[in-house]
């Protein structure tokens, strides 16, 4: 663990304590020793990513700013590996995957599910586009990508909560064909994958 | 009688596949002119028409489905509506599509500019069992509504009166003001506000709240335009803080916040105006498309599409442009002194050209309209876009890369299908390479009838090889990242005869504008080499390259020169330097086959460089040269080494 994984995991632990911080059960937890997570907290304090109050501590604006940045960062790598995995229709269980392979803490996860807010409680229905077979149907719920893919899957009309019919699936992982908001659109096998469905 | 009016102004926009060329064939014929936008490789398609007492000015703008900085097309859209700012903008909307379509209008709407609405394809829509209040729509909309028919041109009178009479403001609009969730406007008017006060200038040119908007959205070229103007950046600072609490309550990004929110006013707008009558059944095109998709018929249709447009432009081409040679050199020959070459050589461009243009390039643009009309394009590229990837292209590019077969010239320019200048600078370098129809008569009258059918075959598959080869070095090479595919499928329907024969005539009339000059003076250039003696300096200062590079004899060096002319000039000239027909005498097999790899490669004929310049400009068009040399180079090496090892004499 390098010292800026700590930071952001005392961060994460400010958040989920509700502003109280217990060293020698972060130490614990974090499994490194109790010097470094000092050593943390004092440079957490110093670089005005935390402040006192009172007993316990609070984050800056700053602080959040750096703990969202991380999580988004965190939340594109799952959904990202959630899309390999799901392909290699490996993933069970995917809310213990979930906290199991990324340690991002109760706050951590409660960030993803506000972002992937329509994901339903089984979490094995959300699928990428490109894991449906022919003539099924999906509810989007999640684009992931560069912002000017995302923007452009969303100009044209992929929005979260619009309805897409799959068409056709090319030939050797070809592009997926799909129905949405009354026109055709054919999707490449790579931007497809990026496009996350629940099933219907 | 008044006064002739000051010209009004039109711009059309809408969706890929809406109709709206149609609908611009319509009002100008074939009185349109099509050039390049300046510095893009977007084609600017514009046109006069007299309109009672009014003279009109109307321009084609690129089919784009939003006014975000996805494409240069959608750049190119939204710069001419903001800077130029046309006086009333056609929006073309496909009403068997409704809920898509009105996506643009109302950017357009957010643009500020004075809109008139063309529903286009009602007719499509009532077979659907559509039907939409016209008049409720204009009135959500604020603005004119017109159902129209293009291809019929039902309405399309209408509609150019309705705009006029915007344009000229004898018809008031009140605009929809298209407005956020609350969260959103909030968001909106704080920058606005900071917008007003801190850049004043930028808000004279673009609207103040549509600035807002973008820079929202995350928009790269508005954030570039802000960052040029002073306090800009102080600007962007406050609005990235917006946006980040925006996206802290959303749990979303800010550009799919804004998407979700247009698309809840359109499914409003649609519910309050559409009503469905029947559910629709699976129509004819649906079928079509079904089985022109299939993982077997779709492949088999496909090689069958491919058969007959290779069949077409080899069979017919080739007889048509020997035909038209034989023909054309009897009649001016005898008129003009063959002693000097450099009018020789204007001759022999003019005649290229002739050659060129009647049997290639209008058979390739008939029928490259022809797919395109009628929808078969976008099919062609679902089947083949994960071979394509391969070189980081996607699908479309299937279609110049075979037409490359026939020849270069059309090829080049129909690389202006992708999307984006990246894509279609690898296309035109893979396309370069590509052998055309006269290379093709070089293998075979050199490799094929001295060594056999087998061997040219091989020298195909070689070439193949390394076109994708070069196609995949390019995409590492070529700054930037290759885009996947999104492409819409537009349903199928029966082309319009009309719209290809108009689109096919502007085209070819701006290509003999364009390229005959350049080929003709270029001719006349390597013809006037000759009159200076100064190739047979040039096939001096070449020899020791060829010799002891490539291995091949002097005495290929005069027809190497001719090649950049017409490639199949090589042949020709190589009977005449050697002194006979006889390749055997002056060439081994390894020569022979190495001779016809180089000519396979060297370096694109002066029409295709006259086409890349067109579209490319002056570098692009350099450095594609360069490559295609340095490749032929050290492919003819290699083969010759590896014949050499092989024991070929």
């Amino acid at each position: 663990m390098t010292s800026g994984d700590i930071t952001v995991e005392l961060l994460e632990l400010v958040v989920e304590g509700g502003g109280r911080l217990d060293l020698e059960e972060v130490s614990r937890r974090l499994g490194v020793s109790r010097e470094e997570v000092f050593k943390a907290l004092q440079d957490a304090l110093s670089r005005g990513l935390l402040y006192r109050v009172g007993e316990g501590y609070r984050l800056t604006a700053i602080g959040e700013d750096l703990l969202t940045a991380h999580r988004e960062e965190g939340l594109h790598k799952l959904v990202h590996r959630y899309v390999h995995e799901t392909e290699a229709d490996r993933v069970r269980d995917w809310n213990s995957h979930w906290l199991r392979t990324h340690r991002l803490g109760r706050a951590g996860l409660e960030f993803m599910r506000s972002s992937l807010r329509s994901l339903p409680a089984r979490i094995e229905e959300v699928v990428p586009l490109t894991a449906l077979p022919e003539g099924a149907r999906g509810i989007v719920v999640y684009l992931y990508g560069g912002r000017g893919l995302v923007r452009r899957l969303a100009d044209m009309g992929l929005t979260p909560g619009v309805e897409v019919v799959v068409v056709r699936k090319g030939f050797l992982r070809g592009p997926v064909q799909i129905a949405v908001r009354g026109t055709s659109l054919a999707l490449g096998y790579g931007v497809a994958r990026r496009v996350l469905v629940r099933r219907v | 009688m008044p006064k002739p009016k000051r010209v009004v102004r039109i711009a059309l926009a809408g969706n890929a596949n809406v109709g709206k060329s149609t609908f611009f064939n319509q009002i100008t014929g074939a009185s349109q002119h099509v050039g390049n936008w300046p510095g893009k490789t977007v084609e600017k398609v514009e046109g006069f028409v007299k309109f009672g007492p009014y003279e009109i000015y109307v321009l084609d703008l690129p089919g784009i489905y939003s006014l975000s900085a996805y494409s240069e097309e959608e750049v190119v859209a939204r710069e001419y509506i903001a800077v130029e700012k046309p006086d009333v903008v056609v929006d073309i909307v496909d009403a068997s599509a409704l809920e898509r379509n009105l996506y643009l209008t109302l950017q357009l709407l957010e643009l500020e500019v004075p809109l008139v609405v063309g529903l286009n394809m009602v007719d499509v829509a009532a077979k659907k069992g559509f039907r939409i209040d016209v008049d409720k729509l204009s009135k959500v909309l604020g603005v004119p509504v017109v159902p129209m028919v293009a291809v019929s041109g039902r309405g399309v009178g209408e509609v150019l009166s309705k705009a006029v009479a915007v344009a000229l403001g004898s018809e008031k609009v009140k605009p929809l003001k298209v407005t956020y969730g609350k969260e959103v406007e909030e968001a909106v008017e704080r920058i606005t506000g900071l917008l007003l006060e801190k850049l004043p200038s930028l808000c004279k040119t673009y609207p103040a709240r549509w600035l807002a908007i973008k820079l929202l959205e995350e928009d790269e070229d508005v954030i570039d335009k802000v960052l040029k103007t002073p306090n800009g950046s102080e600007v962007l600072e406050s609005a990235r803080e917006i946006i980040h609490r925006l996206e802290k309550v959303h749990g979303e990004s800010s550009q799919v916040v804004i998407a979700s929110e247009r698309y809840s006013l359109i499914g409003r707008i649609v519910e309050e105006v559409l009503s469905v009558e029947k559910r629709s059944l699976m129509t004819l095109s649906d079928r079509l498309d079904l089985l022109t998709t299939h993982r077997v018929w779709g492949y088999l249709i496909l090689s069958a599409v491919v058969a007959s447009v290779f069949t077409s432009v080899f069979v017919v081409g080739n007889l048509l442009s020997g035909l038209i040679e034989e023909w054309v050199s009897a009649l001016i020959t005898p008129l003009v002194p063959r002693n000097i070459g450099f009018v020789s050589g204007l001759v022999d461009g003019f005649i290229a050209g002739l050659v060129l243009v009647i049997p290639y390039v209008i058979p390739f643009y008939l029928l490259l309209f022809f797919l395109e009309d009628s929808g078969y394009l976008p099919r062609a590229a679902f089947l083949l876009d994960s071979l394509m990837h391969w070189v980081g292209l996607h699908g479309k590019a299937f279609i110049p890369l075979l037409l490359g077969y026939g020849c270069n010239v059309p090829a080049c320019l129909g690389c202006r299908i992708m999307e984006t200048a990246r894509e279609k600078t690898i296309l035109g370098l893979m396309i370069t390479m590509i052998p055309c129809a006269a290379r093709t008569i070089i293998i075979l009258s050199l490799v094929g009838s001295y060594l056999g059918v087998h061997v040219a075959l091989a020298i195909y598959a070689l070439d193949l090889a390394v076109v994708f080869l070069v196609g995949r070095l390019a995409n590492m090479a070529v700054a930037g990242k290759p885009i996947g595919l999104i492409m819409e499928m537009p349903p199928y329907r029966v082309p319009s005869l009309k719209v290809i024969l108009v689109e096919t005539y502007v085209r070819v009339k701006d290509f003999i504008f364009i390229a005959f000059p350049l080929l003709i003076l270029g001719s006349g250039f390597v013809g006037a080499l000759g009159d200076l003696g100064l190739s047979e300096a040039l096939s001096n200062t070449l020899s020791p390259f060829l010799n002891f590079v490539l291995g091949l004899p002097g005495v290929t060096a005069i027809p190497l020169i001719f090649g950049i002319l017409r490639k199949e000039l090589t042949i020709a000239m190589l009977a005449e330097v050697a002194g006979t027909m006889d390749f055997s005498k002056v060439l081994t097999p390894r020569q022979m086959i190495v001779f016809s790899v180089f000519t396979v490669f060297y370096i694109p004929c002066i029409a295709t460089i006259a086409a890349m310049f067109r579209e490319y400009r002056l570098k692009k068009t350099v450095i594609i040269s360069l490559a295609n040399i340095a490749v032929a180079t050290l492919v003819s090496i290699l083969v010759n080494l590896a014949l050499m090892s092989a024991g070929v004499v």
